[in-house]
């Protein structure tokens, strides 16, 4: 499939390249409304104007009227719940919980569109006309230039609303101060819904006008928040015109990518063109932007400052990872088959929180790549056990290492890069490398899953499907492997809150202006913190690889690195006891197994549910489940003393 | 003639076009207490920003035992022997007493709390703490590094007199052991009551700089704090009470 690439082609292709610009930039200026009024980076804007579309697909096609103005009300209805259910009340929270809330949000729309439409593709229907224009003797589709248009005119008109009336004045002054505006007489309540509903009717709008010039399903319409945020950043949050004229080149940079990759010098793997090079644009264009540029951005956005969640010292930790153990080989050696795997996926996934309790809990930075980096140990290990045929314990080993270097990647913009910033370029990044490097045939394995050879120990196979000392399978041996690299993992977390170094780490949580003034050294700390994140994330990804025998791309995905950062934020992201939390509550662990077993709710419903359950925890339990149930217990035990004295 | 510590010549300081230090020429002596005193907006705490790292120098040399500090970054600096206290104490809410302390590179052989009277306070966590007893911790987190040179910025601030007089004690104390003090404060008796040597600061250039008693009635200190007084500095909004301190 080779084309010729004259300027028509390339002419054809930015023209095309408009549509899916357009749609990124009525996106992200709504992300900068939001941004500007409630201090919330919308992560959740794709998936919102995803729900928008599927419903106006499916009114069109059942032919219900005025299907574009009932989208419209559905937009400004979404816009205005999530503002009063889920940022009314974190309001005076800090920006990691209203990031993990909107994080929340985007898990549970986007639950609710594969739940009522299923994860396929869908038609959408036209709403602009179809036809072509002549344009320099190439035939463009009309919609494009319309999209195009239609944006510009809409930035435009935002722009003069901010700048002219008195709304948009009262909006910039709650920007600047909350207290202001009150004391202005305005309420900043009904400012806020006003541009909830501004921001959501304008991506859903142009979500039903642009879904049939991409494709409408879940995931890719969720993850356009990529180059959204991109273009929002770049625009520094504030601008609308830097905003919308990233979003355009990157809208044209993608489409002439395409054209690109039907030239016969294109780099080609296995016969088709080299897979993520759309995705890795975004996140190039943001980390060489972020690095140069440094602390020149907002301040807004890079001082994620307290109140994060409390990571007290652990108590008797000796003694409660004994207890555990113990409960643990008992569980596995008494419980069914079925109740055994949740116990191993709840321990791998503990594993995964335990990451997370480092690199955000301990340190503070917010990475959304934890699954890039457990991908990268679990291809690791594929191929140097697959391809280069060596022997255990060598594949882990080197998986885990892999792990170790990406996270140390990553932790090379987190130096210059902070807070919010990061957890943005993390995101990209964890795209990119999804689809870059594991849906490489060639460096990954395509769309197929790569195989994992078992653990094998003097000639004997410890693999989940094996049968163990003459017990069915899920074999108990492995999931006593699991178990030991649980409490493996459990003692490094446990002992690095206890030494210097993880009290180091803290203080630079805390300010590191002040750890930098009592001599720590800020960078190395941090460089340690996603060094020893990368180590426990790559011992999951590793475990990963063992429980399915094998890796896949889609396991290692950026919405499932947001629902796991979700579920470490819930289970409580500064305490070992939140990752053991988080772990009983990830997908097809011992809690949603529970569910599904004990009330008949089927599987499909786990998503819902894990989203509901983040957005509902950051607003009644910021410091995670685990902390308040340890708080619980203590004030109650202090009422009992308090009544034995009395 | 002994060497000086700290050795500023000409420090100058910009943010943008406004001028926060002006050509600041400063000495400090091993074993002295410094105090720096001057309206609010007089650069006090550029200053100490300015010789810890945390605010870029425009122009100027900066020397600590003839080394360039202007070389290093804050890090660098504390481990070289400057500690510092905050305006706003800056304690790392999610550590107990004892681990704000160990967090300190290059540690002490006698504990910083035993020093302070604070060690019963060792496993509190400072969100737990008075006024009075977070402001020890800070102190004890800087002195916990075995700093040569301790920058402290308004530590009287929010005191009471006793916690004050206990301040000026433990300073002494710290500057009998060899450590070079340099207290920013708007306590008046307690500044000049306890330090060798007085500086005094206004928009951003040393007018005064010499003993207390010289300086207590230096005519062009009380214009300073008279100047503020009469509200023509408009980045002085409180420096009235100042004034009444200083005339007190």
């Amino acid at each position: 499939m080779t084309s010729s690439l004259g300027p028509e082609q390339v002419l054809a292709f930015v023209a095309l390249g408009l549509g899916y610009g357009a749609l990124i930039a009525g996106l992200a200026t709504g992300l900068v409304v939001t941004y500007r009024s409630s201090g919330v980076i919308n992560v959740a804007a794709g998936a919102t104007a995803a729900l928008v579309a599927y419903v106006y697909s499916e009114l069109r096609t059942t032919g219900v009227p005025f299907a574009l103005v009932i989208g419209l009300v559905v937009a400004a209805v979404l816009g205005a719940l999530q503002y009063l259910l889920v940022y009314r009340p974190l309001a005076k929270a800090g920006p990691l919980a209203k990031l993990v809330a909107s994080s929340g949000v985007l898990l549970t729309a986007q639950a609710v569109i594969v739940l009522r439409w299923g994860a396929d593709p869908v038609a959408a229907p036209a709403i602009l006309p179809q036809e072509t224009v002549d344009l320099l003797g190439v035939s463009i589709p009309q919609d494009r230039l319309l999209l195009a248009g239609l944006v510009i005119v809409a930035t435009a008109l935002l722009w003069a609303l901010y700048r002219h009336t008195r709304f948009g004045i009262a909006t910039r002054a709650t920007a600047d101060s909350a207290k202001g505006s009150v004391l202005l007489g305005l309420s900043t309540g009904r400012l806020e819904v006003a541009n909830w509903v501004i921001a959501s009717v304008l991506g859903g709008l142009f979500g039903m006008l642009a879904a049939p010039t991409t494709q409408l399903q879940p995931t890719t319409f969720t993850l356009l928040v990529v180059p959204v945020l991109t273009a929002a950043l770049l625009g520094g949050f504030s601008s609308f015109g830097v905003t919308v004229a990233t979003a355009f080149g990157l809208g044209v940079v993608n489409s002439l990518i395409a054209l690109l990759q039907g030239q016969s010098w294109f780099p080609q793997v296995e016969g088709t063109p080299l897979p993520g090079v759309t995705e890795l644009v975004p996140f190039l264009v943001l980390a060489v932007t972020l690095y140069l540029r440094g602390r020149a951005l907002p301040d807004r956005l890079t001082a994620v400052a307290p109140p994060m969640p409390r990571a007290p010292r652990p108590r008797r930790a000796g003694p409660a990872m004994a207890v555990g153990a113990v409960v643990a080989v008992a569980a596995l050696a008494g419980l069914p088959f079925d109740w055994r795997q949740a116990l191993v996926n709840s321990m791998l996934g503990a594993v995964l929180c335990l990451s997370v309790v480092v690199t955000t809990g301990f340190v503070g930075q917010i990475s959304f790549a934890q699954m890039a980096v457990a991908g990268a140990a679990g291809y690791v290990m594929a191929t140097v056990g697959g391809d280069l045929g060596l022997p255990f314990p060598l594949p882990p080993l080197a998986g885990i290492a892999a792990a170790v270097l990406t996270s140390l990647l990553f932790s090379v913009p987190a130096r210059r890069v902070r807070g919010l910033q990061l957890a943005v370029l993390t995101l990209a990044g964890g795209v990119a490398a999804q689809r870059f490097w594991f849906g490489n045939p060639q460096w990954g394995s395509g769309l197929r899953p790569a195989n994992v050879a078992p653990i094998t120990v003097f000639g004997m196979e410890i693999s989940p499907s094996r049968s163990f000392w003459g017990t069915e399978p899920p074999s108990q041996g492995f999931g006593l492997v699991v178990l030991a690299a649980l409490l493996g993992c459990v003692f490094l977390v446990a002992w690095l809150r206890r030494s210097d170094l993880g009290a180091r780490m803290l203080a630079v949580r805390s300010s590191e202006a002040a750890a930098a003034a009592t001599g720590v050294n800020v960078g190395a700390v941090k460089t340690l913190a996603f060094a020893i994140g990368g180590l426990l994330a790559g011992v999951a990804g590793v475990l990963y690889g063992y429980t399915f025998t094998g890796v896949s791309a889609d396991r290692f995905g950026p919405l499932t690195s947001i629902a796991f950062f979700g579920v470490a934020v819930l289970g409580g992201v500064g305490t070992v006891g939140g990752a053991l939390v988080g772990g009983l509550l990830v997908a097809q662990g011992l809690l949603f197994h529970a569910v599904t077993t004990w009330f008949g709710i089927p599987p499909d419903y786990q998503p819902l549910f894990a989203g509901l359950a983040v957005v509902l925890t950051v607003i009644g339990s910021p410091d995670g489940v685990a902390v308040s149930v340890a708080d619980a217990a203590r004030s109650l035990r202090v009422r009992r003393l308090a009544l034995g004295e009395s | 003639m002994t060497v000086p510590l700290l050795r500023a010549e000409a420090l100058s300081l910009y943010y943008g076009g406004v001028c926060a230090l002006r050509r600041i020429d400063v000495e400090i002596m091993p074993g002295e207490l410094v105090g720096v005193i001057g309206p609010n907006g007089a650069g006090k705490s550029t200053l100490l920003d300015a010789i810890t790292g945390f605010a870029p120098l425009t122009d100027g040399s900066l020397t600590f035992e003839g080394r360039d500090l202007r070389r290093h970054g804050p890090t660098q600096r504390a481990r070289m022997g400057v500690a510092r206290t905050w305006q706003t104490l800056q304690l790392f809410e999610d550590l107990t007493v004892a681990e704000n302390v160990r967090t300190a590179v290059g540690r002490h052989s006698v504990s910083p709390l035993v020093r302070l009277g604070i060690d019963r306070l060792a496993e509190r966590m400072p969100g737990e703490l008075s006024h009075g007893q977070r402001v020890l911790v800070g102190v004890a987190r800087a002195l916990a590094g075995s700093p040569k040179l301790l920058l402290m910025d308004e530590p009287a601030a929010g005191l009471d007199g006793h916690e004050r007089a206990l301040l000026g004690e433990i300073l002494r104390d710290v500057v009998a052991s060899g450590t070079s003090v340099v207290l920013v404060d708007h306590d008046m008796p307690l500044v000049l009551g306890i330090c060798d040597r007085v500086c005094v600061l206004d928009f951003g250039e040393v007018i005064t700089d010499g003993p207390p008693h010289a300086v207590r009635h230096d005519p062009a200190v009380i214009a300073a704090y008279l100047g503020a007084d009469e509200g023509e500095d408009s980045e002085s909004p409180d420096g009235s009470g100042i004034g009444k301190e200083a005339v007190r």
